[in-house]
């Protein structure tokens, strides 16, 4: 199992992908990417670090994306997403951010400023979004699989 | 050949003459800074218009139509001026640990006082900045990230950058959620937005709840 996948939302007690579904994974993932583009063409790429700068397949990085989140929040091992490919949501964040060197200012300040939004212009429901999805992304060993790598 | 065309190909040559060497005098940097003719980094400039070819960074990042603003603030700093020569010795004068990334146009310095950073009100202390700058080595954008382990210091620096920023730049263009301290505290996440934006100037402000602390950001670009 994910390990979000015992955080009970607000609205349901279940977990984010029991209660939403993978549609609504999809819509978040996108509002994602949606948030990053914009931050990249009106702000410059300052804050994102070298997470962005040295993708090369922006289709492949979205759908990993939306298969780790839907594995993390409680849903299944794989997915196949919009593009038609399957993607596995197993994934070691360490190596997938290894030599990125991202510090902890940049990590919060995409939570603030890209995931954050992303959830709530996505309609989910503060309560939800605190309950069933910020405590995965601001757990300390999450953040540490990711940041000085 | 006969007298006439030879007094116009005379004539002619002397005339792409005269342009060539105008061309070459105008393009001597003391000429130019003689004449005025010069960029905001103190570099010439060709009268004509003429230059270094466009690098990305010269793009306009998203240029909006509509107001510009009253003016850019940008926490002390002079976007589209400010240069690396001078954020360098800025760092250097106050001590603190600036390290350049990405090739030397982006410079991330932390844990800058609270102080030399309350150009807009908000003195809350072990400030991360990051200045990012084109390809000239002039600033295009300052961002802050300001960490408080309670929601009122957060609260009350939102409130003092929002009153800095409408008063200076103009209203905002979206302004969205509650900054009120026990609003913040509701919940991991709850966030409030300012948005500013301009034809020639952007600033983003947000206070969010992060679940281990409260953090105020804040973006400001020229464009």
């Amino acid at each position: 199992m994910g390990p979000g996948a015992s955080l009970k939302c607000a609205s349901s007690g279940k977990n984010a992908f029991a209660t939403y579904g993978a549609d609504a994974f999809v819509a978040v993932n996108k509002a994602i990417f949606a948030e990053v583009t914009a931050e990249l063409t009106a702000n410059g790429q300052t804050n994102l670090g070298d997470s962005f700068s040295r993708v090369t397949d922006f289709a492949t990085f979205e759908g990993r994306l939306a298969a780790f989140l839907v594995f993390a929040y409680g849903g299944p091992t794989s997915i196949t997403y919009t593009d038609g490919k399957t993607y596995e949501g197993v994934q070691d964040m360490r190596a997938a951010h290894a030599g990125m060197n991202i510090t902890s200012a940049q990590y919060d300040y995409f939570v603030a400023n890209i995931i954050v939004p992303a959830l709530t212009k996505s309609g989910v429901p503060m309560g939800d979004v605190s309950s069933c999805f910020a405590p995965l992304v601001v757990d300390a060993s999450v953040k540490a699989s990711m940041v000085g790598q | 050949m006969q007298r006439r065309t030879r007094r116009i190909l005379w004539w002619t040559g002397g005339a792409l003459g005269l342009f060539v060497a105008v061309s070459a005098l105008v393009h001597i940097p003391a000429v130019q800074h003689v004449m005025g003719w010069t960029n905001p980094d103190g570099s010439g400039a060709c009268p004509f218009g003429h230059g270094a070819p466009r690098v990305a960074s010269d793009t306009p990042k998203a240029a909006r139509p509509g107001p510009v603003a009253r003016t850019r603030p940008a926490l002390g700093f002079t976007l589209g001026a400010t240069t690396r020569a001078q954020l360098a010795s800025w760092a250097t004068q106050h001590a603190i640990t600036c390290t350049p990334r990405r090739g030397a146009t982006l410079l991330e310095c932390l844990d800058v006082p609270a102080t030399l950073l309350a150009e807009h009100g908000a003195a809350l202390g072990g400030t991360t900045a990051w200045f990012e700058l084109d390809d000239r080595g002039v600033l295009t954008t300052v961002k802050t990230l300001r960490r408080a382990t309670g929601a009122d210091p957060v609260a009350r620096a939102f409130a003092a950058t929002e009153l800095a920023l409408t008063t200076r730049a103009g209203a905002p263009a979206i302004a969205d959620g509650s900054a009120a301290p026990e609003v913040l505290a509701s919940g991991a996440f709850r966030q409030a937005t300012r948005d500013y934006r301009f034809a020639d100037y952007r600033a983003l402000l947000r206070a969010t709840n992060l679940g281990d602390g409260y953090v105020l950001t804040e973006s400001y670009t020229a464009l």
